[in-house]
């Protein structure tokens, strides 16, 4: 019970700093001041501010955030400013400042599971080679390979020599071709996934059957040849347009604004530890 | 990092507010009606499947970092897979190409496990961190569904191009295949190739869905009512704009055209 309450102790404070950090303005609020840039030079900025024009030092605490369309503020340094640019200038609420440091701890946590890959890979490899497993000499390829791809990321850098051409072999000649391979598997994957979903069983494939149909011939050269001769709302290109703008936007909308709320919801539900079903055998 | 302005501060609050408030409303005993959702009434059927055929079972939490809420999302439904698997004496073996992952799931399958009294059939070799890039992630993933002939197969989470690269192998095997996604570029893919699809927000209430816990339920009814919130600043801005014009009170309130 100690260990859970632990974990979520510690999950709340995480979350709680950055909730912190994405709502607390970045400047103290009533010591920071909006307006346009007049000038910078080294020592102070000017702001035009209601008609008059105010000049800030270029303090260390000082932070700067020039005012984007969407209302969100951006960070910037003093030498990135341009007159006529709208800003506000005022002391850090300290906040965003520890924000590296924070996302580097996390980081470092991230690294260390990369470890427990590992641990896990030998783990199963070796225990396919002890058992004797169908295909155990894979197993013993994942060894060679893991020990070849050391010595072949020590050449990573070097300009010239053994390593630099043992890196380029393994990193460039060898996984990303396979990379590559694997990927054009793709266009195979879906010649078969699109039979199978074409095929009309049911009012619903029918209807995607027909929407595909148009938004395909909508996007070749031959759909306009078609239906050159029809009303401009008749022809091809303009009912894919209208397909993907019109009615496919207006699905994508409504999924995103559910997604958005659930993602809020589900965000709440672990940061407060009241996601049951995942970490926690019942509720604390 | 991006700073909230005052009306994202706002909608926050004002949706936080209304999920706490449904989640406590239903941990007094108001809960709330769930429609049927197919793909993860089909879950239940598919562990049945694999246990009867003697076989295991694949979970794939996508893609994602272990952070991102769809990767989050999928990691409850692995708590159910592994609790639903572990009583039925079944096996499930968890593929995944991130490794923070590999550690936070080998804690829930082996929790679901010991909680079903069957801690002998955990095996952490189950819990398969197997490359770290998607596709060759999803190459092994195939040679394990061949090797294994797992019966069932779980895809949840966030996905990328991969998703297809992973369900296609899957189908030849001819095992029962659901997939969740929060990603809507990837959904078509999951449809054509998958018996089962959870589209979007369903893979958020797969949790509550499945668990049938109070605090879920009263989340899923907080959602309903943010987004009944959302609708109303839509139908008012589009009437305002209409009837108004594009600078009237509400739209500048709101935010929108800045």
């Amino acid at each position: 019970m100690t260990k859970r309450r632990l974990i979520a102790l510690v999950t709340f404070l995480a979350g709680l700093y950055y909730f912190l950090e994405f709502v607390v303005p970045p400047t103290v609020p009533w010591r920071t001041v909006r307006g346009e840039v007049a000038a910078v030079s080294e020592e102070a900025l000017t702001l035009r501010v209601d008609g008059q024009t105010q000049q800030i030092p270029l303090a260390r605490h000082l932070k700067i955030y020039r005012e984007r369309p969407t209302g969100a503020p951006e960070q910037v340094e003093p030498a990135q400013l341009r007159p006529g640019d709208r800003v506000s200038a005022g002391p850090t609420t300290y906040l965003s400042d520890w924000l590296t440091s924070v996302n580097n701890f996390f980081i470092v946590l991230g690294a260390m599971a990369w470890g427990m890959g590992l641990i896990s890979l030998v783990l199963v490899h070796s225990g396919n080679i002890r058992r004797r497993r169908p295909e155990w000499y894979g197993s013993v390829m994942f060894f060679l390979a893991v020990g070849g791809g050391v010595v072949a990321g020590l050449g990573y850098g070097v300009q010239s020599g053994w390593l630099r051409e043992a890196n380029d072999v393994v990193f460039n000649y060898l996984l990303r071709p396979m990379g590559s391979t694997v990927f054009s598997l793709l266009a195979f994957h879906i010649a078969t996934a699109s039979y199978r979903a074409f095929r009309i069983r049911s009012g619903e494939a029918a209807l995607m059957m027909a929407s595909a149909f148009v938004v395909m011939l909508g996007q070749i050269p031959i759909g306009l040849w078609l239906t050159h001769s029809l009303p401009p709302y008749m022809q091809l290109p303009v009912m894919a347009q209208w397909v993907l703008y019109i009615a496919n936007s207006a699905a994508v909308r409504g999924m995103w604004f559910g997604m958005m709320v659930g993602a809020i919801a589900v965000g709440l539900r672990f940061w407060l530890s009241l996601e049951r079903g995942a970490f926690f055998d019942r509720e604390l | 990092m991006e700073h909230a302005n005052l009306q994202i501060v706002v909608a926050i609050v004002l949706f936080s507010t209304l999920i706490l408030w449904r989640i406590f409303g239903a941990r007094r005993g108001k809960g709330g009606y769930v429609r049927r959702i197919p793909g993860l009434n089909e879950i239940d059927e598919a562990i049945g499947r694999a246990t009867e055929m003697g076989r295991p079972m694949i979970f794939h939490p996508g893609v994602g970092e272990v952070q991102n809420v769809g990767t989050l999302a999928a990691l409850g439904v692995l708590g159910y897979v592994a609790r639903k698997a572990a009583q039925m004496g079944s096996r499930v073996i968890v593929t995944t190409a991130i490794p923070v992952v590999v550690p936070v799931a080998e804690d829930i399958v082996k929790q679901a496990y010991t909680q079903a009294g069957r801690p002998d059939l955990f095996n952490a070799e189950d819990i398969r961190f197997l490359a770290a890039s998607g596709d060759q992630l999803a190459l092994a993933t195939a040679n394990v569904m061949q090797q294994e002939g797992t019966a069932a197969h779980f895809f949840f989470g966030m996905y990328d191009y991969t998703s297809l690269l992973l369900t296609e192998p899957g189908q030849r095997t001819g095992a029962i295949q659901i997939a969740g996604t929060d990603q809507y570029f990837q959904v078509p893919f999951f449809i054509a190739s998958c018996d089962y699809t959870v589209i979007g927000e369903e893979l958020y209430a797969a949790s509550a869905y499945l668990t049938r816990e109070p605090t879920m339920l009263g989340s899923l009814v907080g959602q309903d009512y943010a987004k009944m919130v959302v609708l109303a600043v839509i139908l008012v801005g589009a009437l305002s704009t209409t009837l108004l014009g594009s600078q009237n009170l509400f739209v500048q309130l709101i935010g929108a055209y800045r």
